[in-house]
């Protein structure tokens, strides 16, 4: 047997061992063993080198040198995979209860009136329309007359409205709370010219008992297109991506006519119930249909009121009840929870 | 409005089921919302006649019957206290089906055999409350099938008519609609009437603006008893209460017609007739509500000297009928609408004629509704007609509407045909002429309301069902606003509230006077009062938002919940001053609101504890500086630097001791603190309740930092620490403003350390802080931080005469 074949062989040998090894302790002293200064057996084959012959020699020395380095490299990888192993295994043992409560900090809520108005806002933001303001409190002139709500018109009965006391307009007529958010709509277009698209956020007070679906204080949306040849198919469009965006791209809409004395002709809108796919339940009363809001387009007496000519512009309005929306979106089935401010109530949104 | 399924009937045919009616109603814009059904499913109940009754031999209180259903005879037991030979009763045979389920076998009662059962009202479905045996009308025909008789089967729907639609309200109204829609022929009912002279002396109008039409029919004899079953059934579904057959009638007449009619005693008529005028001084009525009311300006019927009628409202109870009656005058008029409404309103009452009048009612409907009620009159309670009048001052006049077929399919964006366009409105009852796209229209003389091209577009759509609108897309073509400093600044509060454990809260808005007189007693003569509050609790607009934020936060501690923070966005409201004080000038505008100042408020209140429970550590209650975190954390996100705080020009009901008010550039913009101890009492509360208020507006219209990137120090701070005793009265905030104007080196001053014990001289306190220095072109040495940290402490000395303790380098 030449001494070419006894390296293979310790070669062969040592890697096998090596990848066998599963202790640092023995990794040591296999090290020892092949690569020992001494008494390792390369070492003893090196010690040979100089019996040999100049060929010999140099083939025998570049094999061992070969065979030297590819073991060390060997058992320093094995080294730290061992190294490793334990240090995970030390850590591991060491493992916190991590089910145990962590430090959480008080974090708060927005009112769930406050997130479905804004989510309905956002909904019209992104398609363009500007934001608008007005008072709470408000003239007679604003609320009802500009509205096409003449005086000692019935259709102001539908609106029971809070007026506030000695304080008195031009015209003589006490100030009032506003009853819906459509003087918003006066304001912005005596201030403005076409083409004007907005949304108007805000409470807005009506002068009734309170019960599981009434309240005296609630919220609204108003929303104003006035532009060229503005039509009913455009509200229609408008309104039905509104109504994908808040409740699912299943959501569909249905307009049936109704009246308000501002817009004409006027409708009311529902929404197809997205709690029962239509089938029925007991939110839709079975009809698969939720009443979700009034619209229409605005009555040509409201165009002329603020200066344009309905001839030349339309519009169309509408306005959402955020309420309605926000009970029909979380299931609240009773509308006095919303202005109770219960933290029981609140964290749930 | 309630409306007859079976009545509605009788003037136009549909095969519609209740259900399938209210849907249709729906599309047509009447919005129905239940349906309530009577009667149910009867069989093998007829009517019959008591031909006798006897004594039951074995029990008192039964009585035996022999009944006649005009074939057969029947034996039957009966416990009715009413049941009398001679009546007609409703019998329920053997084998007969109640409402129920309830089903009628032969049975031997104590020993007598009975074979059927006379049934009450309340058996047959018809009422609740109904005690004894049902006795239907004299001349009912025997062995007739109730169900028949009796209206079974009906289906009362409830319909909601808009209040632009007075020509809906009424069975009438309603089967013209139907009829429209389903291309269907109307039939008017029955209102044949003797021919008689005109008379001239009945009827005198002296208002003619208010009052443009009064038909005056004179019936003499007549009888005054109940109406018949049909009737009183009828009125009874509706929500109407049967009196007698002539009151009846002429309610009948205004469900069936909706033409509101009044019927008078003509015995009790001074001279037998009737004026038309306003009321004069000090006139007044003996309503038939049993009140008596003084009268204004009021419209009213008179007789020759005395109201008798407030026109259109109600009836006076001293003309009215009643069992004595023989000769009637029967009032059908036309009101003019707002009038009717200013004096109900005036007067505080609403009755259905009130409720259709002021909502305006059919000029022609006069004599027609006048004719049907002497006809049902003439048929129920006999007599005879003897004079009539009709005041006819002022015809209506009916204004064409100019429309384009085009441009309605514009406003709906449909493309309807043009024939189909002019069939919808031809059978709403419109005469169009004009060729092609032109429509002239007159409108029927009931559709008033339909003056110009979107009235038209509306009639039309309604007819051709909103599903022929397609859903157009169509974007914004505004230029996009900027969002509004106050929104901003809105929104960076709402973020920062919530990060720090606040719960948004929204309340009404209203106050209480005792909330008020808590919190405000300075600001009671500058509180906006409501003049008709739905109760005490809310009589004023909220000039604070903490009074709503204190009752929500009392109420979650009374629910268990142990931490309370809360926050609240939302507008508050005082009288101008100007208004206020002498020489005030009213608005000049009607769009003029500034007489009243209204802001927008953000307020927070908090209690419990500053985090929650750990296992690891104790946490422990909010203090004064938590509250003082959330006041610099709000500025700071809002970018105010030049804030001042006072402790002075506090609102009462915060602590002296543990509050300020912020101002940003000398404007008063809020306060936070601890609430006065006295308040905690008031409200209920503990006594660590924190609270805070800014005007957010007024923040809004105050310019914050610009954000100015400053280049990152290439150099290191030197820094140093010292300790000094200061006189307790010395503020915090003087001795850091010294120290950061004493050297431009001096970047930061912090506190560490602060302490009081009896190793420091009485009435001081040693404070502890940290310096950093630093200068943008190097490095500072030690030798030049010292120096000025000596001259330091010297100046501290001279200035706050503070004393020394051990520094640390």
């Amino acid at each position: 047997m030449s001494i070419l074949d006894d390296i293979e062989t310790i070669k062969t040998e040592s890697l096998k061992e090596v990848s066998t090894v599963d202790n640092l302790e023995s990794l040591e002293s296999l090290r020892l063993r092949f690569l020992g200064r001494k008494d390792g057996h390369i070492s003893k084959v090196l010690q040979l080198l100089p019996t040999l012959n100049p060929d010999e020699k140099k083939q025998v020395g570049r094999q061992a040198n070969e065979v030297k380095r590819a073991l060390e490299a060997c058992i320093e990888d094995k080294k730290r995979l061992l190294e490793d192993a334990s240090l995970n295994q030390s850590l591991s043992q060491s493992a916190l209860d991590l089910t145990l409560p962590d430090r959480s900090a008080f974090r708060g809520k927005l009112h769930p009136v406050t997130q479905t108005m804004d989510d309905i806002v956002s909904v019209f933001s992104r398609l363009g329309f500007n934001l608008a303001e007005g008072p709470e409190v408000e003239t007679d002139f604003n609320n009802f007359t500009a509205l096409n709500h003449p005086p000692d018109h019935p259709a102001r009965d539908a609106h029971d409205t809070f007026y506030v006391k000695d304080l008195r307009d031009a015209s003589g007529a006490p100030f009032l709370l506003r009853t819906h958010t459509s003087p918003v709509q006066i304001r912005y277009m005596k201030s403005h010219q076409p083409p004007l698209y907005i949304v108007a956020p805000g409470r807005v007070f009506r002068h009734e008992a309170v019960d599981a679906t009434h309240s005296f204080v609630f919220h609204q949306v108003e929303g104003l297109a006035v532009d060229k040849d503005i039509s009913m198919a455009d509200l229609k469009g408008m309104l039905g991506l509104f109504a994908q965006h808040l409740f699912g791209s299943k959501a569909r809409i249905r307009f049936r006519p109704s009246f308000f004395p501002f817009v004409e002709p006027g409708i009311e809108v529902d929404i197809s119930c997205t709690l029962c796919d239509q089938k029925g339940c007991r939110v839709c009363k079975q009809s698969g249909w939720i009443e979700m809001l009034g619209a229409g387009l605005v009555h040509p007496h409201v165009l002329r009121g603020v200066g344009y000519n309905p001839d030349q512009v339309s519009g169309y309005a509408f306005g959402i009840g955020v309420e309605r929306v926000a009970m029909f979106k979380y299931g609240v089935d009773d509308m006095r929870l919303f202005y109770e401010n219960d933290i029981r109530f609140l964290k749930q949104f | 409005m309630k409306i007859s399924y079976l009545w509605l009937k009788e003037f136009v045919d549909f095969d519609l089921s209740p259900e399938e009616l209210c849907t249709l109603l729906r599309n047509l814009g009447f919005d129905t919302g239940s349906v309530e059904t009577f009667g149910g499913e009867i069989k093998n109940v007829v009517t019959a006649r008591v031909l006798s009754r006897d004594k039951h031999p074995n029990a008192d209180k039964l009585s035996l019957c022999k009944v006649f259903d005009g074939k057969d005879h029947f034996d039957v037991v009966c416990g009715a206290p009413n049941v009398a030979a001679g009546q007609v009763v409703p019998l329920a045979r053997v084998g007969a089906l109640l409402p129920g389920g309830m089903k009628i076998d032969k049975a031997v009662i104590r020993g007598q055999a009975s074979f059927g059962m006379l049934c009450s009202a309340r058996e047959l479905g018809l009422a609740e409350d109904a005690v004894g045996i049902m006795v239907l009308p004299e001349g009912t025909p025997l062995g007739e099938n109730i169900g028949d008789t009796l209206f079974m089967h009906e289906a009362v729907l409830d319909v909601e008519v808009m209040p632009n639609r007075p020509d809906v309200l009424s069975h009438w109204g309603v089967a013209r609609e139907i009829a429209a829609a389903l291309k269907k022929k109307l039939r008017l009912p029955d209102m044949k009437i003797p021919k008689v002279k005109k008379s001239s002396g009945l009827v005198q109008i002296e208002s003619p603006i208010l009052c443009t039409r009064y038909v005056g029919r004179v019936v003499n004899n007549v009888q005054v008893r109940p109406s018949p079953l049909w009737m009183r059934l009828r009125l009874e579904r509706c929500g109407i209460r049967s009196i007698n057959n002539l009151v009846d009638v002429t309610n009948y007449v205004l469900l069936e017609l909706g033409h509101p009619q009044h019927v008078f005693d003509r015995d009790l008529l001074r001279e037998g007739r009737v004026v038309v005028r306003q009321a004069r001084p000090n006139e007044s009525l003996l309503c038939l509500d049993e009140q008596t009311r003084a009268l204004g300006r009021d419209l009213l019927i008179a007789d020759a000297e005395n109201p008798v009628a407030i026109a259109g409202i109600m009836g006076g109870e001293l003309s009215a009928v009643n069992e004595k009656t023989g000769h009637l005058l029967l009032e059908s008029a036309h009101f003019e609408s707002s009038n009717i409404r200013r004096s109900r309103k005036c007067l505080n009452m609403s009755t259905e004629s009130s409720y259709r009048f002021e909502r305006g009612t059919d000029w022609t409907m006069v004599d027609l509704a006048s004719r049907r009620t002497t006809h049902l009159v003439l048929s129920l309670a006999g007599g005879t007609l003897t004079q009539e009048q009709d005041v006819y001052l002022q015809k209506p006049k009916i204004s064409r509407v100019h429309a384009d077929a085009n441009r309605v399919n514009g406003l709906l964006g449909t493309s309807l045909p043009h024939a189909d366009i002019r069939s919808c409105l031809m059978r709403l009852g419109f005469v169009c002429r004009g060729k092609g796209a032109r429509l002239t229209l007159t409108p029927p003389i009931h559709r008033q309301d339909v003056k110009e091209l979107a009235d038209v577009a509306e009639e039309v759509v309604r007819l051709a069902g909103y599903d022929k609108v397609p859903q157009q897309r169509r974007n914004s073509t505004q230029e996009p606003d900027r969002t509004s400093r106050e929104s901003h600044l809105v929104l960076k509060a709402k973020d920062f509230f919530v990060g720090q454990g606040f719960y948004e809260a929204r309340n009404y808005g209203l106050v209480s006077r005792k909330q008020v007189d808590d919190l405000y007693a300075d600001k009671l003569e500058a509180c906006v009062a409501l003049e008709n509050p739905v109760s005490t609790a809310c009589e004023f607009l909220c000039p604070g938002l903490l009074a709503g934020l204190l009752q929500n936060l009392q109420a979650n501690l009374r629910h268990g919940t142990e931490d309370v923070r809360l926050f609240e966005t939302a507008r508050v409201f005082l009288k101008n001053k100007l208004s206020a004080g002498e020489g005030h000038t009213p608005p000049k505008a009607n769009n003029d609101i500034s007489d009243i100042k209204e802001w927008l408020s953000l307020a927070w209140v908090a209690a419990g504890r500053q985090q929650a429970e750990h296992w690891q550590h104790k946490t422990r209650l909010l203090d004064v500086w938590d509250a003082k975190s959330w006041v610099s954390g709000l500025l700071r996100e809002w970018r105010f630097h030049q804030v001042k705080a006072k402790s002075s020009d506090l609102p009462v009901f915060l602590h002296p001791g543990e509050a300020q008010s912020i101002f940003v550039r000398d404007k008063p913009l809020g306060f936070f603190g601890r609430i006065h101890p006295r308040q905690a009492e008031l409200w209920d509360v503990p006594k660590d309740v924190f609270v805070g208020e800014v005007n957010l507006s007024m923040a809004a219209s105050l310019r914050s930092a610009d954000i100015q990137f400053q280049g990152l120090p290439k150099h290191p701070a030197v820094i140093r620490d010292f300790s000094m005793i200061f006189p307790e009265k010395i503020s915090w905030a003087s001795i850091s403003a010294f120290l950061m104007q004493q050297s431009e080196w001096v970047e930061d001053v912090q506190l560490f350390d602060l302490f009081v014990d009896p190793s420091i001289p009485s009435g001081h306190r040693s404070l502890s802080f940290r310096l950093f220095f630093r200068t943008p072109e190097r490095t500072l040495t030690d030798a030049e931080v010292n120096g000025v940290q000596e001259k330091n402490i010297t100046r501290l000395k001279n200035e706050f005469s503070a004393i020394s303790r051990v520094g640390k380098q």
